[in-house]
């Protein structure tokens, strides 16, 4: 436990305050840790095809000549790969130098998950990559902290221009959505959480995901307003404010003026687990939820 | 250029070691630890470490899944 940096709380007590809690998600230093001389760039493909042919005729042998290696630019355990950045993943074309060809006690370390991680979506993210899972949308967070989320988007929109990709415009369906919109880590967490506990107070209520949106939108319309989740939240007992609900439906709502769609609302909320959408009969299995009365999002931008 | 003044941002408080949060990320600590907080005594307990697990695979993280697990078996 120690050595994963989690120490800060005694495991026989029966629970865990906050300050328990903060010091173990802020300490989990066995996530983030780097390993040090590591250097990753990125080639052309005529660079890589260069460094193919160089790894095929210098296999078993050092990376650096022996008379580049005696003038202190390198040393036998040098080693280099080639990595190909395929759709989510990078997967290892070659490696040579060193003891790096010979599996058995190499002396070749393998680099942290989090190090290569950060490699792989940084470049996933250069490359103007659109979709991510949820642990490659920490570990953008986490490198990408120091710039506003303006920056971020900028960047990665001006990138993608250069590119022969479709330009359609970013929006909450988009996973990459989420870097340009989390200011870091520890708000992503607050997300996970919103969503984790909505989805608890369904599953306690035994409501599917179209049984639940069905009792909030009680308008009919098909279409959430602020007014309706911001009840919703209260009936669930989860404490909100006002500029919280809009905060979340900015996040997850795709179009509709700030109003949240079925699919918005279930991609969101819907429990991995449940194979059902709905218990079936008719509206009234469950009641209808109060709306709580809040100014809705389109009437507010009107203001502005 | 414009790549690599992007990235060169980039310093080692992203690897090794812990944060300094600033006063907005301890508020989302907070905001998270009251919402896994469902019965509001300022304290997590079974069931609601339990959720906290879900974040933790979230993560991958197997360091956090080992210690929250630890954490229950304990109880």
């Amino acid at each position: 436990m120690t050595a994963m940096g989690i120490e800060s709380y005694d495991i026989m007590s029966s629970t865990m305050n906050f300050d328990q809690f903060k010091e173990t998600v802020r300490s989990n230093s066995a996530l983030f840790r780097k390993r040090d001389g590591r250097y990753y760039t990125i080639l052309s493909l005529v660079e890589a095809e260069h460094l193919r042919s160089i790894l095929h005729m210098r296999s078993n042998r050092s990376a650096l000549l022996p008379s580049e290696a005696s003038k202190g630019l390198g040393d036998s355990i040098t080693t280099v790969k080639l990595w190909s950045l395929c759709d989510f993943e990078v997967s290892l074309f070659g490696s040579f130098g060193g003891q790096s060809s010979a599996l058995p006690g190499s002396q070749m370390e393998l680099s942290n998950k989090f190090q290569h991680s950060v490699m792989t979506n940084c470049y996933r993210f250069m490359n103007s990559d659109t979709h991510y899972s949820d642990p490659s949308i920490v570990v953008l967070l986490r490198v990408l902290q120091s710039s506003t989320l303006e920056d971020r988007q900028q960047w990665w929109v001006d990138i993608r221009a250069c590119r022969r990709r479709n330009q359609q415009p970013i929006d909450g369906s988009t996973p990459i959505s989420n870097v340009f919109t989390t200011h870091d880590e520890f708000s992503f967490l607050e997300y996970k959480a919103v969503v984790e506990r909505i989805r608890v107070g369904f599953v306690e209520r035994g409501m599917f995901i179209f049984d639940a949106f069905r009792a909030i939108n009680s308008s009919n319309t098909g279409l959430m307003s602020c007014s309706e989740l911001y009840g919703a939240l209260e009936w669930l007992g989860i404490s909100f404010v006002p500029e919280q609900v809009y905060d979340l439906v900015r996040k997850i709502a795709v179009g509709n003026e700030g109003l949240l769609s079925y699919s918005d609302f279930k991609r969101v909320f819907q429990s991995p687990e449940d194979e059902f959408e709905s218990r079936g009969g008719d509206a009234s299995v469950f009641a209808q939820i109060v709306p709580k009365e809040i100014p809705e999002l389109v009437e507010l931008s009107k203001d502005v | 250029m414009y790549l690599v003044g992007f990235f060169s941002r980039v310093t080692d408080a992203v690897f090794d070691g812990k944060l300094e949060l600033t006063p907005t990320q301890e508020t989302s600590l907070l905001r998270s630890f009251q919402l896994y907080d469902k019965n509001r005594d300022g304290v997590l307990d079974f069931a609601e470490i339990q959720l906290v697990c879900e974040y933790a695979h979230v993560l991958e993280s197997m360091a956090l899944i080992f210690t929250f697990s630890f954490y229950e078996f304990s109880l």
